[in-house]
């Protein structure tokens, strides 16, 4: 009575894959860059350079957080040279994922002696932010870089703005000769002088700190600061700046100061996979490295603020540099969910006033804050915030061309 | 002459795993069938409950990634039943059919299972053909001899047994060898 199973036994046992899996297994995505939501096809081909396999079956690795349509995994038989080729879409939040392996199931066709694989399959997808629009930013370095630019650079030069009046130099055009001036000295002749406009250096610093981040359901207001990160990168980019990003709270990532297109889309990245989190050492501001900036040069902090943070932000502006605050308001994105009571209302008034004086508090020294309540575009809170410079603002893009 | 797709995956990709659902359902409602049927005619009720009741419990089990126990469950119930069953009467061939289409229930279980356990099956007819004709071979190969070999009445040592075991194995694992470059 046992011969049947006998059979059935040694046959699966003598039929197993016994020679050594050759498999070639790639894997594509249509972009390695996309906005949040954006589609990614992901395609995976697996092609047999070994013997036939009667049974195999490969399921294909997602990283946590992507939302996947499609088959990822699949049941086939492959005689040599034949490829198989799965494709499916991904799609999710912003952030930074790692595809990593492959598994690989392959077995006899009575399928009682089975071996498992792993495949090493590297792909990287960031899902950079949405960079909203807005209207260029009128900043006042103290110090600026010799490239002609947007902002008035303290010094006399090729410009529009009358800046002064100096004494005439053989080769200025006879133009600029202010002869009023001229005509109240008989022996001297004058000329108009224009301030320069240069490009400046600015530091773009993010604060992550989990400690002051706020979640109301599952949005965060650092993905808002993320967003002012992003847009004002980008519109301080797009004017000829020398602009780098510093992502304080978890640790200090860095990205070193450069110029145009490429710097915008290395900000994107380390924006994609930024993220809130807490040390020990930087769990106030005291640390900022300061000598990540270039001296006198424009400090652009994002931060919700917090009671400790004044101190810090007027030593910065003591040692020189122009410090603006880009201020998410915690307290107007929490009290959304909170239930309408007496106490919530006093708990509000509170935490309004105590917001209020830290804002005074760096406005008194000469740092500009922008206090942006986020259910309102940050272009809007920067335009209340700091005069602009164009009275026809211009706009640009919504979003990157990726 | 051009072959032309057959009409079961120009239909439906799940047509060919229909279809093999439905001869997992019928191997495992003959085997319970045959084994009851064999304990009623020798008036053991309680072994046809059971046959009945195993037979039950796998089909609306079903077959899903958790069931892959209870299928194991009822193969070892429906030997065991087999067993109280043929030490009560219950004829030694009726029982090596009912071992054979156990185990062809059992293969067959496990088979939907695992094409179930990826989202997607290329080619379901060719491999689910491909499947059921190796099994038939191997299956029916192991009844037949198992029915001659009780029939012969011959009287073999352990050793013999083994080894006439081992050459069969051979055997049929070429022919399946064989009949696969055929299709190749």
């Amino acid at each position: 009575m046992a011969i049947p199973l006998l059979l059935y036994a040694g046959v699966s046992f003598l039929q197993r894959p016994t020679a050594p899996l050759d498999l070639k297994i790639a894997r594509t995505l249509s972009r390695n860059h996309a906005l949040p939501d954006m589609g990614i096809e992901v395609t995976l081909s697996v092609t047999n350079q070994g013997q036939q396999l009667e049974e195999i079956a490969f399921w294909d690795q997602i990283p946590q957080g992507l939302v996947v349509s499609g088959d990822t995994s699949v049941v086939c038989s492959l005689d040599t040279g034949e490829t198989v080729t799965l494709t499916y879409t991904v799609k999710g939040p912003r952030g930074t994922y790692h595809f990593r392996n492959t598994l690989v199931c392959i077995g006899e066709h009575l399928g009682l002696v089975q071996k498992r694989y792993t495949y090493d399959c590297l792909n990287k997808l960031s899902i950079v932010p949405v960079v909203p629009r807005m209207r260029r930013i009128l900043l006042r370095p103290l110090r600026t870089r010799v490239f002609a630019g947007p902002y008035p650079a303290r010094r006399g030069g090729p410009g529009t703005d009358f800046f002064g009046v100096r004494s005439y130099q053989p080769g200025d055009p006879p133009s600029r000769i202010n002869w009023r001036l001229s005509a109240r000295h008989p022996h001297d002749l004058f000329t108009d002088e224009f301030e320069r406009e240069q490009i400046a250096d600015i530091g773009v610093i993010l604060d992550a700190r989990a400690r002051i981040d706020v979640r109301s359901g599952e949005v965060a207001l650092f993905e808002h600061a993320i967003e002012a990160a992003a847009a004002l990168s980008d519109i301080l980019l797009a004017d000829g700046n020398r602009v780098g990003l510093l992502i304080y709270g978890r640790g200090l990532e860095w990205t070193f100061p450069g110029y145009g297109r490429h710097q915008r889309q290395r900000i994107l990245l380390a924006l994609a996979q930024a993220q809130t989190g807490d040390s020990l050492i930087f769990d106030s501001l005291d640390y900022l490295p300061t000598r990540f900036f270039p001296a006198k040069s424009q400090v652009v902090l994002i931060s919700p603020l917090c009671g400790d943070d004044p101190p810090v932000l007027m030593r910065l502006r003591a040692r020189g540099y122009q410090v603006m605050v880009v201020s998410p308001d915690p307290i107007s994105f929490e009290v959304q969910l909170l239930p309408q009571s007496d106490l919530q209302r006093l708990a509000l008034r509170i935490a309004s006033i105590e917001r209020t004086l830290i804002i005074r508090k760096l406005q008194r020294v000469g740092i500009p804050v922008i206090d942006w309540d986020v259910t309102q575009p940050l272009d809007v809170a920067v335009a209340r915030g700091l005069p602009r410079l164009t009275a026809t603002a211009i706009y640009r893009r919504p979003q990157l061309a990726l | 002459m051009k072959s032309q797709p057959s009409a079961i995956d120009s239909q439906s990709p799940n047509r060919p795993l229909i279809h093999l659902e439905r001869v997992t359902w019928l191997a495992t409602i003959l085997t319970g069938a045959v084994l009851a049927m064999g304990a009623i005619l020798q008036g053991l009720w309680g072994l046809a409950i059971a046959s009945g009741g195993l037979t039950a419990a796998a089909l609306i089990a079903g077959v899903s990634p958790h069931t892959g126990f209870l299928i194991d469950v009822f193969f070892v119930g429906s030997a065991t039943v087999l067993v109280l069953g043929i030490l009560q009467g219950v004829p030694i061939g009726l029982g090596v059919c009912v071992v054979g289409g156990t185990l062809a229930a059992w293969d067959l279980f496990h088979f939907q299972r695992r094409l179930h356990s990826a989202a997607k099956t290329v080619k379901p007819s060719t491999l689910i053909s491909q499947h059921i004709f190796r099994l038939l071979l191997v299956d029916a190969g192991g009844v037949v001899l198992a029915l001659v070999a009780i029939s012969l009445q011959v009287a073999l040592d352990l050793g013999a047994v083994l080894a006439l075991i081992a050459v069969l194995m051979i055997g049929i694992g070429r022919i399946i060898s064989v009949v696969r470059q055929e299709s190749d």
